[in-house]
């Protein structure tokens, strides 16, 4: 209980403290909630769900051992935003941290709710602060940018509320394990349509690839923090929901249509995506479109709904975070020490920053799926299963490598070597370094023992039945 | 080992890297000349050299599975060994071109240079013998293939094959074959003869073809990297912001647009509104009799 | 009708107090009087109430009644700002309101015809009055007359319905007409024109196309404080009379009219939400939300067995009491949305309390306008799905609309300039805020 609420009343007591104190406050909150949750980690056990219960109608929590590692996700996340925000700007701004932590309570129900409805809400909730923090932090010069992002998953989420209504008017269920055992075949075309619904709405936020245009602007424009906060954990509900919620509630008929319309979307994200990062000058914008990629991969590998490619999918799910938080977080550094993202107008870094070219290096190589690191298991056996599927899938998924490590040494190599083109640059600080460090630990950590991950949280995937 | 080797020579000749104005180093670096020597000779698969063991195990393994492989494997490797000895002739032996100026300068390297060479030249020389193909060794042999296979990545699903010891031998001896004639080949020709590279202007054109590395790099540029940034170039302008961002906009843009149009129904006119309101009543009772019409 | 004399009485002493020229003593005598009626609307049947012979003449439902109370106290407070300013007038304002609110009572759920529409006079007469009674502004009796004459215009046309009713019948009461109605009479003309006459006459009270026109012009031509009133309360008391007749009379001719009110549920969520998307002018803007919104109020009808519209009406009227009680603060005099940039900043109580009202228009949860939304999707979904799913579509240009002008306000101004908000608005903006939050507990 004190898990899902924590960070709604630590938002709460945001607002109210005096602004001096927040910058403080943000890091020691998220860290409470962090050791909370390591603790209940430390206490759960993975075939356990734990129950609970606000006395609402369409609003329950229960949580299994992949929502824990969602719930962990989150607050390491958020942890580590305020970490390495620590020495920017917005960490003194008590809404941004209030938002913040708001947005870590919609986040965290989303991971534990057990109703479908409760999902949506939760889901919904997330919007409120990341619009407030992408309007008051970001540099949307027009609103358009901003009302794009918005009008995208607003139109998506609202598919989904009305799949969600008819989910629940067809088989009469709300919680997860009601519509577990609901017999949605029987509802043939109906159920096909009901799960369109919730895939367009993912589709929007994962994003894949005809919907994804809000992201290249919205990450650029939008704060360091934000950046971070979205693709490293909001996009991730989509990938969740699809998880945990569609393929097992829609596993048949459904499933089926759908199946290889989304590879498909996915796959192309997956090389277009690529494509287009490999010319992008701005650092931000390469990152958003290699973000395109990865998570693309991840969709397209999911609709698999195979048994061992969704524990990997867990995997790479959180080496995504991972490496999106250094990326962006490296992106944001150099932004904030040059205010310029522009790789042009970037080179020699590395001569005047080593420790930041060291710990950037790592994470650039924990995005190309170096062996050894949680990438490399992440997108191995992905591209695996895709293959395994159809030839043609498995290497259109691997392209992903070769075209992952051409953007990814430009975007690398052009900055940090090569003539010095830049005034001073000013090493990392130590909460960068110590977020850095976290980041690469975890993804060496997950890159040889990927088993911790995948063993806790098969025990709440859901075997398939066929 | 060799470009460590040749980051050697070119410290040593002061960042001079066009081995036209070499020869004769290997009085001046000995040790140099002679990791670079072993080096050379591994890698043109001489016997007993790591280059020869992993370079057979790969040609057994082509023949194996299909005889057009392994002849271009037998093309590459003599390819290899002619460019190898041709570089380490001229830039060791012979007289020293690069004027005088430049040879009182000249010098070994320093220990952090040579000390890697000569390990790894050891590496080179034993390195080899770790993976005799059954023939020396029956019970290590192939452990690091065993190694790798123990790995969970699948690369136990590439099967190994154990070639009788006729043609295991004759394969090796064709190699090895290869290779000490190039050797003497290549000593004859530039050693005993003094052939030296030539200058640009007198190359035949299949050595300028060489020269040009056979356009390789070009065709590169032009197959694969100049469509792909052009791809990426129309991807990112074209496809992505003006017909994907753009068309999104334009059907928002053109949905918000009608408020132009519907907004001029509130004409602030007492008696437009008492007539629309007349207009509706009358849309209603239409709407009876369409609906009757439809039941009957 | 213990809850009607309370608030008759109240209206008599207000009117009495405003000769005292004290604001203070009519708002006073105002909230004890909504307060006293809500709780009297709570425990009605639970004591002995000695009009307790007239109760079957007003079956309002005590929760509607509360609901009306307690938006019009919102109201009041809201606009009090504005009230207090003409002192002269401030007892007849609040005198006239709650007179008006007395009929929403009648007309909210009636037993029979003809009280009804004595209701829908009483609810109406003291609104026309209300909106003109700045007798020196020209817009004011502008929008005043608008208002008179589409609203007698419609007042005919809803009597007319009644009379065919009638005449195809032969009763006022609900209950006998429904009984006629089910023997097969509903299929004569009569019935189906008079259930259309009586429906048209709903629509131009909630405001819904096509006889929406009165709308735009007379709130921005009606007073802030006036505003409040007038686009809540007619709105929550036009649609539970429309559910309740009905629901009650017309439920056997369902098909009948269904489509017709799908059309007209498109057309007013199209129309009211691409309109506000270019206005400039504030109190129009609200306007065209209220034409979207009735639109969707009229979701109401497609399950008539088991409508749920109290969420709905609820939030919206909290949401549009609170924009409305800011722009009141920000805007008096002029009503252009440009003085909106950077409001938010200005203090922190209308920052949040926009945020809130305006997610909550908008259907983004976890606040009141969601659930609302769901809920009456919810039971209309299964009856009316495709036009559930182009209101959907109509959402999102709304959801534009409202976010539009949130980021309008919430805009960092350059020179930040603190303001004082009167103790009334931050209560009434704090109650909103409150309220809309606190529906999650009502699903």
């Amino acid at each position: 209980m004190a898990l899902i609420l924590l960070p709604l009343v630590l938002s709460l007591v945001a607002w109210l403290l005096p602004s001096a104190q927040t910058r403080l406050f943000g890091l020691i909150a998220s860290a409470l909630s962090l050791a909370w949750s390591i603790v209940a980690v430390c206490y759960f056990k993975p075939t356990d769900h734990l129950l609970v219960d606000f006395g609402l109608r369409f609003i329950r929590f229960s949580i299994d051992s992949l929502g824990f590692t969602m719930i962990l996700l989150t607050n390491a996340v958020f942890f580590l935003v305020f970490l390495s925000q620590f020495t920017s700007n917005i960490t003194q701004e008590k809404r941004f941290t209030a938002l913040a932590l708001l947005m870590q309570f919609g986040l965290v129900g989303v991971f534990t709710t057990n109703t479908i409805l409760g999902f949506y809400i939760f889901w919904e909730l997330t919007l409120l602060p990341i619009f407030l923090i992408l309007y008051w932090f970001g540099s949307f010069e027009k609103p358009r940018a901003l009302l794009q992002f918005f009008l995208y998953t607003i139109l998506g989420s609202l598919a989904m509320l009305l799949a969600v209504i008819g989910l629940m008017h067809a088989t009469n269920q709300q919680t997860y394990e009601g519509l577990l055992v609901a017999d949605l075949n029987a509802l043939g075309n109906t159920s096909t349509l009901l799960m369109g619904g919730f895939l367009f709405a993912f589709a929007v936020k994962i994003p894949l690839f005809p919907f994804h245009t809000w992201q290249a602007e919205t990450y650029t424009k939008a704060p360091t923090a934000g950046t971070m906060l979205l693709s490293a954990i909001m996009l991730k509900m989509a990938l969740f929901g699809l998880l945990k919620w569609v393929l097992p509630i829609f596993d048949g008929v459904a499933t089926d249509f759908w199946r290889w319309p989304i590879i498909s979307l996915g796959l192309i994200g997956v090389v277009y995506g690529a494509i287009i990062a490999i010319r992008q000058r701005d650092i931000k914008t390469l990152f958003a479109y290699a973000s395109l990629s990865h998570l693309g991969l991840i969709a397209a590998a999911l609709m698999l709904n195979d048994f061992d490619t969704n524990q990997i999918a867990v995997v790479q799910i959180v080496n995504h975070s991972i490496v999106s938080i250094g990326l962006f977080l490296a992106a944001g550094i150099i932004e904030l020490r040059l205010q310029t993202r522009n790789i042009e107008e970037l080179g020699g870094i590395a001569k005047v920053a080593p420790r930041f070219a060291f710990w950037f290096a790592v994470l650039t190589f924990v995005s190309l799926s170096v062996p050894f690191t949680a990438g490399f298991i992440g997108e191995f056996f992905l591209i695996k299963a895709l293959f395994s599927a159809h030839a043609l899938t498995g290497f259109i998924a691997s392209t992903t490598l070769v075209l992952g490590a051409v953007y990814m040494l430009r975007a690398y190599q052009a900055p940090m070597f090569g003539p010095t083109k830049i005034a001073a640059f000013a090493d990392l600080h130590w909460s960068e370094l110590i977020v850095f460090a976290i980041l690469s630990v975890a993804a060496i950590y997950l890159g040889l023992a990927p088993q911790c991950l995948t063993d806790f949280v098969a025990q709440s995937l859901t075997q398939p039945t066929h | 080992m060799l470009f460590l080797g040749s980051g050697s020579v070119i410290h040593g000749m002061h960042e001079e890297q066009d081995i036209r104005k070499m020869g004769g180093l290997a009085k001046i670096m000995p040790i140099t000349h002679f990791t670079f020597f072993i080096g050379t000779m591994a890698i043109s698969g001489i016997p007993f050299l790591s280059g020869f063991f992993s370079k057979d195990e790969i040609m057994a393994q082509a023949l194996h599975h299909n005889p057009v492989v392994y002849g271009v494997l037998v093309l590459a490797v003599t390819m290899t060994a002619i460019y190898m000895f041709r570089l380490y002739f001229l830039t060791f032996h012979g007289q020293f071109r690069g004027g005088e100026a430049l040879k009182s300068k000249v010098h070994e390297s320093g220990l952090s240079m040579t000390l890697p060479l000569m390990v790894l030249a050891a590496l080179s020389i034993f390195g080899g013998l770790l993976n005799l193909p059954g023939l020396f060794f029956k019970n290590v042999a192939h452990w690091f293939d065993h190694y790798l296979s123990h790995g969970t990545f699948g690369l136990s699903a590439v099967h190994n094959v154990h070639l009788d010891f006729n043609t295991a031998m004759g394969l090796m001896i064709f190699a090895s074959a290869i290779a000490i004639g190039v050797l003497i080949w290549a000593y004859l020709n530039y050693v005993k003869k003094g052939a030296t590279a030539k200058e640009d202007s007198a190359l035949s054109t299949w050595e300028n073809l060489s020269a040009q590395k056979l356009y390789v790099d070009e065709l590169y540029h032009l197959v694969f990297v100049k469509p792909l940034l052009a791809l990426s170039g129309f991807a990112a302008q074209v496809l992505d912001i003006q017909i994907l961002r753009n068309g999104v906009y334009a059907i928002a843009d053109s949905i918000l647009n009608t408020a132009n149009l519907t907004r001029k129904w509130q004409t602030g006119f007492l008696s437009s509104y008492l007539f629309w309101m007349v207009f509706g009543l009358i849309t209603f009772v239409a709407y009876y009799i369409l609906k009757l019409s439809v039941w009957h | 009708m213990d809850s009607i004399v309370i608030l008759f009485i109240s209206g008599l002493l207000g009117l009495f107090a405003g000769m005292s020229k004290k604001p203070v003593a009519s708002l006073f005598i105002a909230s004890f009087g909504l307060i006293g009626a809500g709780l009297a609307a709570y425990y009605r049947g639970s004591y002995n109430s000695p009009f307790s012979s007239y109760a079957a003449f007003v079956p309002t439902q005590g929760i509607v009644i509360i609901l009306l109370c307690a938006v019009t106290l919102l109201a009041l407070l809201g606009g009090f700002k504005r009230y207090k300013n003409d002192d002269e007038h401030t007892g007849d304002y609040f005198g006239l309101i709650l007179f008006s609110l007395c009929g929403a009572i009648l007309m909210a759920q009636p037993g029979d015809l003809m009280l009804f529409f004595i209701g829908l006079e009483i609810l109406s007469i003291p609104i026309y009055v209300l909106v003109g009674i700045d007798k020196g502004s020209s817009t004011y009796a502008e929008a005043a007359v608008k208002y008179f004459f589409t609203g007698s215009f419609a007042s005919a046309i809803l009597l007319f319905g009644i009379a065919l009713l009638y005449g195809a019948t032969g009763s006022f009461q609900l209950i006998e007409i429904q009984s006629n109605l089910a023997i097969g009479i509903w299929q004569s003309p009569m019935a189906m024109i008079g259930s259309l006459f009586i429906l048209a006459g709903f629509i131009f009270k909630i405001g819904a196309v096509p006889f929406h026109f009165w709308g735009p012009d007379v709130y921005a031509g009606a007073s802030n404080a006036v505003l409040m009133y007038m686009s809540t309360v007619v709105k929550i008391a036009g649609i539970y009379g429309l559910i309740n007749v009905f629901g009650q009379v017309f439920r056997d001719s369902y098909f009948f009219w269904i489509d017709l009110i799908s059309l007209l549920i498109v057309i007013s969520m199209f129309y009211g939400y691409i309109t506000a998307w270019k206005q400039t002018n504030f109190r129009r803007l609200i306007a065209f939300s209220s034409i979207a919104n009735a639109g969707l109020m009229l979701f109401a009808l497609a399950d008539i067995h088991n409508s749920n519209i109290f969420l709905f009406v609820g939030a919206y009227a909290l949401a549009t009491i609170a924009l409305v009680v800011i722009n009141l603060a920000v805007n008096d005099d002029s009503d252009a949305l440009a003085n909106w940039e950077g409001i938010a900043w200005k203090n922190p109580m209308i920052g949040i309390a926009l945020v809130i009202a305006l997610f909550s228009l908008a259907g983004i949860p976890p606040f009141a306008g969601f659930f609302g939304k769901f809920s009456l999707l919810w039971s209309a979904t299964p009856h009316v799905p495709y036009t559930a799913i182009l209101a959907l579509i109509a959402s999102v240009i709304g959801a534009f609309v409202y976010l539009r002008l949130l980021i309008l306000a919430l805009k960092r101004p350059k020179v930040q300039v603190r303001m004082q908000l009167s103790i009334e608005q931050m209560i009434v903006l704090l109650l909103t805020s409150i309220a809309s939050i606190g529906a999650i507990y009502f699903i």
